[in-house]
């Protein structure tokens, strides 16, 4: 907060513009450039603008595209559009069948006034939560030369894929739909992204948590619909409501025979990026979910990972996950 | 340079030649203008840190550029509760905003005003949302709903209805956003369970800590009320044999107390409605005294410490709409008393309500004024300020150490002013604590931490100041409006007749709304210095990260204790250093670290102890008024300190209480009286009520204890808070026989009012309903102290109970037919017991034997009530210092010894606070100041970043005051010991309950794990770090 932030807590004037398509949006963002922002259900952005961390001088709101707003449930897959609401999901009956994982992530975010409000689409493309970033501290992130958190407090920050920055993926829904194989529509230069690439570490790019260049529109998701697959959300913070993931584990596989096949252990809030934990997975991969198999997964959950000086006790948390979410799913 | 040379050429404010080149490399990196060595000083380390972006650059470091500055408008049509209203509105603009300044629906509050709180909650085609964070244009063809909208004429909404009925508020400020979240549950769930009910009213934040009432309320509008688990109240109380000899009933000889009132709260309705008007909320009405103030904003320093320049507001001079600017240049110079415990000093205020050195991080430097809101923001950040940082500060023990004299003249902060380092605060001898030690089979030494906590009251300080001629007149959220009248009257060189102070409700205070020293932030004297120089009225409210940091804060304490006892587990001596960070400036750190050590000294029978407490100046938030006000810190310090006591003597915890425990007519040493005998106090039962909720027979040693998850039991018990200094008390019945109650203190929200005036009732025989009770301005009401210190209900409610024996005798006289007026304004008052030694806060002595006489404007206004026919009872009490309550409480824990989180199974809080004047009103303390303890234990702490001072973590997302779904099972039991002092026996409760989480929860961690948990909060990292360092992970 430097001098004025303190003072600050409204968003400098902008205009706002309505576009009712997609077109329209791309249009006027390519027209406006960083001149613009993008508004979905503004529980991001809108933090920014009243911090005046960003001064936009136009916002394109995106609610008013009908054609973003869609469930569609296909034999094959299940398309969710980006301007749905996590609250949308939350009560979406038939999802909670076919994709409970899902749905228990939504739930789960933070409250029941930012779900009616926040979108699929943002709760994805999300900026940091870093205290320091989001901070007058000039940090990478910030297009500065230090990670203030390395030395500094850092309980809430990466225990993997951490490079110069540590700052974690604040979103719930990002590492379900990746363990659920979910590809992310795109509209502008391309059109379709295994979702889980749609991340990117600090290690390539330090000042975006995200590849969508500047023309590009996040349409929605679509998710392969896969027999006998079972899903599983669990998040951990220390208050029950409000809070981001101190640490999460989305757990999904198909069940053939009594074993798992094709299995993903995604753990979030604990890398920049959601973080897939192959030797978990390879743990139970083609194994039936027994207490020793479950156990070694917990285990190879932490295996590799690079704790701060005040973040060890995550390496606890995501164990306690891997082994929670498999039970509950070996039942 | 070493060491010790860099830091006195630090005090001297000489550069260092040897930092230039790097400093020269930085700028040039981050594109800086001005204020370069400084910056690099800040940072005594040796790696790469980064400095702060130049606030004054033009191209902040992130996104988008600034460009001109204008407003784009639209005209938007919004259906609210079923009207349809046309407006021109920016596109910028919030719903919330419009909601509240362009319709005037002040129902729907403004808090946080960034989505973390839930105050602003609307519903928007029938779903909750939070209203500052919809663009007013997100609203078009949606059906809005507010809390105006739930009653339709007098009749109100069945959530309406349980909240008044339950007392769902506290101070009320939560309540329109927690009702419409509980009427959209409602409309989708008929039968909701009570975990339906927290889930819908999680995104609701109460700092009261009113989610027991709340929730029994909206499960009561869903017809599926049943006393609930969590807030059951066990119907035997322990009483005390009564020693008062109070007359209570006209007609009756006996020495009955009437059993605690169960009558609604006073304002239940105005809060229920959304009909409540808090200062924020004045201007918006036509109605209104003003109309429209102008906005004012601060300019605050960046840097923790620092000199300032020149200020210059010439490109803010350019903004259409910009009224101008005051700085520390233009605010008058005052003389002020500064507290100290004897002797007369007259030391100036270390802090003025703007300054000339910046000494923390959010100090108030300048202001301005502008017609609205996106004028003064523009504006504020385009004043150019030339700070000149320093290096800061921020640790106390570092600088009580070196006796850093870089904030001040002098490291500590005494009641005098700032004094060397090797001079305490306060200090308190009894007997020979090393003759004590020596006689002692065991010595157990410990280090104890406690972090900085934020009040963060659901309504943050809003005022609006009002100059017309030589007056002022300030609509105010504040606890102590005649002390803000003292204290604003001398900050602005005026007289005290001159300074009207308007208080009616306080969303929410804890300390934090109590202007009664010069040594507190004075907001408000800023405004009031705009209006002077605009001519109109100004109004200036906090921002989130205003109230969490540049506001006043809680005392973090390092104590270091030492207790020796002998083997049959009695204490022959304690000693106990403290160091508190008082932050930049002294504000309540001398107070708080004194009543810190009466609460290390008065629970036990201690023969030979020596406390020593130093306050000092570090380059971090001010530590004012907050809840407790040291005890907090200092119980658990303490409590844990007496466990690990009891643990070395293999002695169960709740008997090693026992053996050591103050009792009735034991001697105490206070801060106005060295060795006063205590009054009645229930200790003894407080203990075993308590142990028997929580089922303290399971008690098990920690040595027993197995596996990957353990549960453990623990204790905390003290002496308690109940009052200081006087209050006057003034009722009085007008012409036509209706009686009225004006009553001094402030409406917190602790339903003190509620108390005073059943305790008026009581006295006059009449039902509580045919009492006219007002409260909250200095010009119609009876004179009281100060809102806090747990007083209210003691202090201000004896003297009212006075005023009404008073009265009473009035109209007896009358029915005689004595109807001459009365000439003798002489107060009511019972020598034995209610004139006592009291600290002159002006002065800092202590009166000893204090005139029981009014204060003139106490005395002004019964002159007037007589003088216009009217009949007048007056009543005066000094707070008696042998009056003390006392509890104790229990935790039971899980503790997951893998990941280090702690559950809290159940608390259990047993206070004696003398006679229950008001039921509802003294369980809602019990269960609030519980659970804002809870948050104090185990999630909150304002973390300060070491190298420069700067607030880390001022957001609610990572300060966490816990929701309605984070709250443990909660057991209140009221035990009632009365004293002959209190209004039919009654004591203070409201700060109480702060002590009830943090020490049981700590003791309760050992009995489950072996491992000493000796800071707070209990946030999984600290947990699962000392079990680690303990070798106890599982």
């Amino acid at each position: 907060m430097s001098l004025w932030q303190i003072s600050v807590d409204e968003p400098r004037p902008f205009e706002l513009l309505q576009p009712t398509s997609v077109n329209e949006a791309l249009e006027l963002g390519a027209r406006h450039g960083s001149e613009a922002a993008f508004l979905a259900g503004g529980c991001d952005l809108l933090d920014h603008l009243k911090h005046q961390t960003m001064t936009p001088h136009y916002v394109i709101n995106l609610k008013g595209i009908a054609e973003l707003r869609y469930t569609s449930i296909a034999k094959e897959k299940i398309d969710l559009g980006a301007l749905i609401t996590l609250g949308e999901i939350e009560r979406n009956r038939e999802l909670a069948q076919l994709l409970p994982g899902l749905v228990e992530a939504a739930r789960r975010v933070a409250t029941p006034q930012i779900r009616n409000l926040g979108t699929l689409g943002g709760n994805l493309l999300q900026d940091s939560r870093c205290g320091y970033y989001r901070g007058p501290w000039y940090c990478y992130r910030a297009g500065g030369i230090t990670c203030d958190a390395h030395h500094g407090i850092n309980a809430e920050h990466a225990i993997f894929g951490g490079d110069r920055c540590y700052t974690v993926s604040p979103s719930d829904l990002a590492p379900l739909l990746v363990a659920l194989d979910a590809t992310a529509r795109i509209a502008g230069d391309r059109n379709e992204v295994p979702l889980t690439d749609l991340f990117v570490g600090p290690d390539e790019n330090i000042l975006a948590m995200h590849r969508l260049k500047p023309g590009e529109l996040l349409l929605g998701v679509s998710v392969p619909r896969r027999a006998n697959q079972r899903s599983r959300f669990i998040k951990y913070a220390m208050r029950q409501s409000w809070d981001f993931a101190l640490a999460s584990v989305s757990v999904v596989f198909n069940a053939e025979a009594g074993r798992c096949r094709d299995c993903r252990i995604v753990l979030g809030g604990i890398a920049p990026t959601p973080w897939r934990s192959f030797t978990a997975e390879q743990e139970i991969e083609g194994k039936p979910l027994v207490a020793t198999n479950i156990d070694s997964a917990a285990r190879a959950a932490i295996a590799g990972a690079r704790p701060l000086k005040h973040n060890e006790y995550k390496l606890g948390l995501v164990k306690k996950l891997v082994r929670t979410a498999l039970g509950e799913l070996s039942a | 340079m070493d060491e010790k040379n860099q830091l006195d050429n630090q005090a001297k404010n000489i550069p260092q030649e040897s930092d230039t080149a790097d400093i020269t490399r930085r700028s040039f990196l981050r594109g800086a203008t001005g204020a370069t060595l400084g910056v690099a000083a800040l940072f005594a380390v040796g790696y790469e840190v980064s400095t702060l972006s130049d606030p004054q650059s033009p191209t902040w470091p992130r996104k988008t550029a600034r460009g001109p500055y204008e407003s784009h408008y639209a005209e938007i049509t919004l259906n609210i509760n079923g009207i349809g209203h046309q407006l021109k509105v920016p596109h910028h603009r919030s719903l919330l905003t419009v909601l509240r300044e362009d319709l005037g629906l002040t129902g729907t509050k403004k808090s946080c005003n960034l989505g973390q709180c839930g105050a602003c909650t609307v519903l928007m085609d029938g779903l909750s949302v939070y209203s500052c964070f919809v663009l007013a244009a997100d609203g078009i063809g949606k059906k809005i709903e507010t809390i105006e909208g739930l009653s339709s004429g007098i009749a109100l909404h069945p959530v309406q209805q349980a909240f008044i009925k339950h007392m769902g508020s506290q101070c009320g400020h939560c309540t329109p956003g927690m009702i419409m979240s509980a009427v959209g549950l409602l409309r989708h769930n008929s039968e909701p369970g009570e975990d339906d009910v927290r889930m819908a009213l999680s995104g609701n934040l109460c700092r009261c800590g009113n989610y027991p009432n709340e929730v029994n309320a909206v499960l009561d509008a869903a017809g599926a009320f049943r006393p609930s688990v969590r807030t059951k109240v066990h119907d035997e109380f322990d009483r005390a044999p009564l020693i008062t000899a109070v007359d209570v009933f006209p007609d009756s000889s006996s020495a009955a107390l009437p059993p605690p009132s169960n009558v609604p709260a006073l304002d239940a309705r105005e809060k229920a409605t959304g009909a409540a008007r808090y200062s924020g909320d004045i201007g918006w009405h036509s109605d209104d005294p003003v109309h429209r103030p102008l906005i004012a904003k601060v300019i605050r320093s960046p840097y923790a410490l620092a000199t300032i320049g020149d200020i210059d507001d010439s490109e803010a001079r350019k903004l259409p709409g910009y009224r101008g600017m005051v700085t520390f240049r233009d605010i008058p110079q005052f003389q002020a008393e500064v507290i100290k415990p004897s002797g007369r000093s007259s030391v100036k205020s270390d802090r003025l309500f703007l300054n000339s050195v910046a000494r923390y991080v959010g100090d108030a430097i300048a202001a301005i004024a502008a017609d609205d809101l996106d004028t003064a923001l523009e504006a504020v950040q385009r004043v150019r300020v030339d700070f000149r940082p320093q290096r800061a500060f921020p640790d106390a023990e570092f600088n009580l150490a070196h006796d850093i004299r870089a904030i001040h003249p002098g490291s500590v902060a005494g009641f005098g002013g700032p004094q060397p380092a090797n001079r305490p605060t306060i200090e308190y001898k009894r007997g020979d604590v090393d003759l004590g030690f020596k006689q002692a089979d065991l010595i157990i030494e410990g280090r104890y931490e406690t972090p900085i906590q934020c009040h963060v009251p659901i309504e943050p300080h809003a005022v609006v100041a009002h100059v017309e001629g030589d007056r002022v007149t300030f609509w105010d959220s504040q606890q102590s409006v005649f002390a803000a009248q003292d204290v604003l009257a001398t900050a602005l060189g005026i007289p005290r007749e001159n300074v009207r102070v308007i208080s009616r409700y306080v969303g929410g205070g804890f300390g934090s709304k109590c202007t009664d020293t010069l040594g507190k932030t004075c907001y408000q004297a800023i405004a009031a210095m705009l209006s002077q120089k605009t001519g109109r009225p100004v109004r200036l409210e906090y921002t989130l990260k205003e109230l969490m940091f540049a506001e006043d804060t809680r005392n973090p304490f390092v104590f270091y204790m030492k207790t020796g006892v002998k083997g049959d587990g009695t204490i022959t001596a304690l000693e106990c250093k403290a160091i508190q960070r008082t932050g930049g400036y002294a504000s309540s750190g001398p107070a708080v670290v004194s009543v810190a050590g009466e609460g290390i000294i008065n629970t036990y029978r201690v023969p030979n102890y020596w406390y020593h407490g130093y306050s000092v100046y570090t380059s971090s938030p001010v530590g004012g008024e907050f809840r407790g006000f040291g005890h907090p810190q200092a119980v658990f310090a303490r409590e844990v300190h007496m466990d690990e006591v009891a643990a070395a003597l293999g002695m169960d915890p709740v008997d090693f209480r026992r053996r050591n425990s103050l009792h009735t007519g034991d001697s105490i040493e206070t801060s106005v009286e060295p060795d006063v005998r205590l009054m009645n106090i229930a200790a003894e039962q407080c203990l075993v009520a308590g142990a028997k909720a929580i089922g303290w027979s399971r008690w098990e040693p920690h040595t027993v204890k197995s596996g990957r998850i353990r549960r453990g039991l623990g204790v905390r018990f003290s002496q308690e808070h109940t009052g200081r200094n006087a209050s006057n008390g003034l009722v009085w019945m007008d012409r036509d026989g209706k009686l009225h109650v004006p009553i001094g203190s402030g409406n917190l929200g602790t339903n003190s009012h509620t108390g005073i005036a059943v305790i008026v009732a009581n006295v006059l025989g009449v039902p509580v309903e045919q009492l006219n009770v007002y409260w909250g301005d200095t010009e119609t009401c009876a004179w009281d102290f100060v809102s806090d210190a747990s007083r209210a209900i003691h202090c201000h409610g004896k003297a009212m109970h006075n005023a009404a024996i008073d009265l009473r005798g009035q109209l007896h006289a009358r029915k005689r037919g004595i109807t001459a007026p009365r000439t003798d304004f002489t107060p009511h008052f019972y020598p034995k017991t209610d004139i006592n030694p009291y600290v002159d806060e002006t002065t800092g002595r202590i009166i000893p034997n204090p005139d029981p006489k009014l204060s003139p404007g106490t005395e002004a206004l019964a002159r007037k009530i007589v003088a216009d026919g009217g009949t007048v009872g007056l009543g005066f009490y000094v707070w008696n210092p042998a009056v003390e309550a006392w509890g104790a409480s229990f935790a039971e824990v899980e503790v997951d010894m893998e990941t280090g989180q702690v559950t809290v199974l159940k608390l259990v809080a047993a206070h004696d606070c003398g006679k229950v004047i008001h039921r509802p009103g003294a369980e809602a303390q019990v269960h609030g100041g519980t659970i804002m303890g809870f948050g104090y234990a185990m999630t909150e702490e304002l973390l300060i970043d070491p190298h420069n001072g700067i607030p880390m973590n001022p957001s609610l997302y990572e300060y966490r005051p816990p929701s309605a779904l984070d709250i443990p099972p909660l057991v209140p039991i009221l035990v009632e010991a009365a004293v002959e002092a209190g209004p039919f026996g009654a004591k203070g409760l409201g700060e109480n309950p702060m002590f009830n989480a943090a020490a049981a929860i700590a003791n309760a961690i050992f009995n489950a794990t072996g491992v000493r948990m000796r800071e707070i909060p209990f946030t999984w990292r600290r947990v699962y770090d000392d079990l680690k360092h303990a070798g106890k992970l599982a």
